[in-house]
């Protein structure tokens, strides 16, 4: 599956060009909302990510998160110059909450004309797609899982491309939840730190389109390795063994035809929570047949970007895809790789821009790894 | 390569199971209270799962074991659009009236739309990939397509899927039918022979209408 063209509208830049500037200043600290703590103190504040309202060139109107993620697609879209007919266009959505910011919004007044997750359809209708569409909502891994549902469309003899997006919206029930689940971080997200507090969330929607690997793509970059599991464990602990996100990424693996030692950079979930990281330092070390990770290239972009639930994935592909293309891993700042985390380091040199593992993991333990190449 | 329907399942306000859809419908009830979890969870367990949570996996209960694959190359795919609804807007109106220091800690994590799928793999034990669609109206039929596709393609050998949903406004009354229905597919080569096929997939086509 080649990657032909990307789309972003991220907390830290509205444009692929403005994203890599982006990665390049690492936000100090992430933009406060309010959070309804209680009736009476409903000033509380909680960190969060949130995607620029700066859309005033928009034909899309109002911003909500559908309309981010239909400006990224039409982004992507133009990006790839495809020059095919748009009913040969299919477009798969991940999301770990559809609309819920209209639902939210409205106090889920709408109850009938308004259906939370019917993002695929209604961007479609945007667009002009009339190819097939469908919505993936695995939580954390939604916009990953999305590849499996992605990769069989570009099988089917009618379909030239695919869109997939990911889109998440800022939603006070989802950040409720992070919140009594005690993993909001009072402050920024950094993955892999010593007692890192927790994570951030953040909004958000990245697009990529994808064609069969015969075309030719400008990106050069190519999807070459998919691994699902579930833990079937706990409803939103992984478990502690690591075993089933570990064979996600050997099946990744398995399927690129390459060995954990050929890996260049690993974009990780990475959320800052203590009930993930230390799990998948263990999961990546034992990928290596070592007790400590040997010193790999980690780039965390959450750290960035927040938490930015199904929409994660995609947002991960399209940072890896840029740094492959530019040859350049961007400096991390302020971030610390703490003692617990040996070998987790923020590299700049890279020997070679060939292979980039993104793992993904979700509540319910739905697992997903990707391995991205060059084209051939 | 063949793909069968080779078990059927479903807990409905209609119906209770498959088999009496041959039996007189039963009476519409203006509040929820047509499912009884007990006899699928014992007396506690269901506490803190949503309805389309309990609705999934009672549904999934009713299934004959399957003995014959590997665990980890048997998937899950549901197809739900309001899966997470009732939860998400009891939730917003908790947090109205009281705060967020009265929400149920353990109850919250039903927000997450995916885990009528999760619990499923998680009751049965079942490590292939776990998916949950979410398209309106269609996400149920999509859950065939997938199981089909990833069955030819190698990755399972069997997958449950179906759709779920619950619809209740917030003092419980029924605003749109409930339940869960599943369907057990599988490569008829590797299937239980002894076991009559229910049907037999046999081709999909989809597209948007803009």
């Amino acid at each position: 599956m080649n990657i032909v063209g990307l789309g972003i509208q991220s907390p830290i830049g509205n444009s692929i060009d403005s994203f890599w500037e982006g990665l390049k200043r690492r936000p100090v600290l992430p933009i406060e909302c309010k959070m309804p703590e209680s009736k009476e103190s409903w000033e509380t504040f909680v960190p969060f990510y949130q995607t620029g309202q700066s859309q005033s060139q928009s034909k899309f109107g109002p911003v909500d998160c559908e309309s981010l993620a239909t400006i990224a697609i039409q982004q992507a879209l133009d990006d790839a110059k495809l020059g095919v007919n748009t009913h040969r266009i299919a477009l798969v959505v991940g999301t770990g909450a559809g609309a819920i910011d209209v639902h939210e919004s409205c106090g889920f007044s709408k109850q009938n004309d308004d259906y939370p997750y019917d993002f695929a359809a209604n961007i479609s209708r945007r667009l002009g797609l009339s190819g097939p569409c469908i919505t993936v909502s695995t939580a954390c891994s939604a916009s990953a899982y999305a590849l499996l549902v992605v990769r069989e469309f570009l099988d089917e003899s009618d379909i030239d491309a695919v869109a997939l997006c990911g889109v998440e919206a800022f939603s006070e029930t989802s950040l409720a939840t992070f919140k009594k689940l005690l993993v909001v971080a009072p402050t920024q997200c950094s993955p892999f730190t010593d007692g890192a507090p927790g994570t951030v969330l953040g909004d958000g929607a990245a697009a990529v389109v994808l064609r069969k690997s015969k075309h030719s793509s400008e990106t050069n970059r190519q999807i070459i390795g998919i691994g699902a599991t579930c833990d079937a464990y706990h409803a939103t602990a992984p478990r502690q063994d690591g075993k089933y996100c570990k064979q996600a990424i050997k099946i990744a693996l398995a399927e690129a035809g390459i060995g954990m030692d050929q890996i260049d950079i690993i974009l990780p979930h990475g959320t800052g929570t203590k009930t993930n990281d230390p799990i998948e330092y263990s999961i990546l070390s034992d990928l290596y047949n070592k007790r400590e990770l040997p010193s790999v290239a980690i780039f965390p972009l959450k750290a960035y970007l927040g938490h930015g639930g199904g929409s994660s994935a995609v947002f991960s592909i399209l940072a890896l895809t840029l740094m492959f293309k530019k040859r350049s891993v961007p400096k991390v700042e302020g971030w610390q790789p703490g003692e617990n985390y040996k070998g987790v380091v923020n590299k700049q040199r890279i020997q070679s821009f060939q292979y980039g593992l993104i793992n993904t993991l979700a509540f319910g333990g739905n697992n997903l790894s990707v391995v991205i190449g060059e084209g051939t | 390569m063949s793909i069968a329907i080779s078990d059927i399942s479903m807990i409905s306000s209609k119906f209770e199971n498959p088999a009496a859809m041959s039996q007189p419908l039963r009476h519409e009830v203006g509040k929820n209270d047509w499912f009884d979890p007990k006899p699928y969870f014992g007396k506690q367990s269901f506490r803190y799962l949503s309805n389309p949570v309990r609705y999934c996996v009672a549904a999934s209960k009713q299934l004959n074991p399957i003995e014959q694959h590997d665990l980890q190359r048997i998937g899950v795919i549901i197809g739900t659009n309001l899966g997470d609804y009732c939860v998400r807007r009891d939730m917003h109106n908790t947090m109205k009236s009281g705060g967020t220091q009265d929400l149920n800690s353990i109850y919250v994590t039903n927000s997450s739309i995916n885990l009528a799928a999760s619990y499923i793999s998680i009751d049965k034990g079942y490590f292939g990939p776990n998916m949950t669609l979410t398209s309106p109206w269609t996400a149920g039929i999509e859950s065939l397509y997938m199981a089909d596709k990833l069955i030819s393609r190698g990755i399972l050998d069997c997958v449950i899927t179906g759709a779920c949903e619950d619809m209740t406004d917030s003092e419980g009354h029924i605003l749109q039918n409930g339940g869960a229905g599943l369907i057990v597919c599988e490569e008829v080569e590797k299937a239980d022979t002894t076991v009559e096929h229910y049907a037999v997939l046999n081709d999909f086509s989809n597209s948007s209408t803009i």
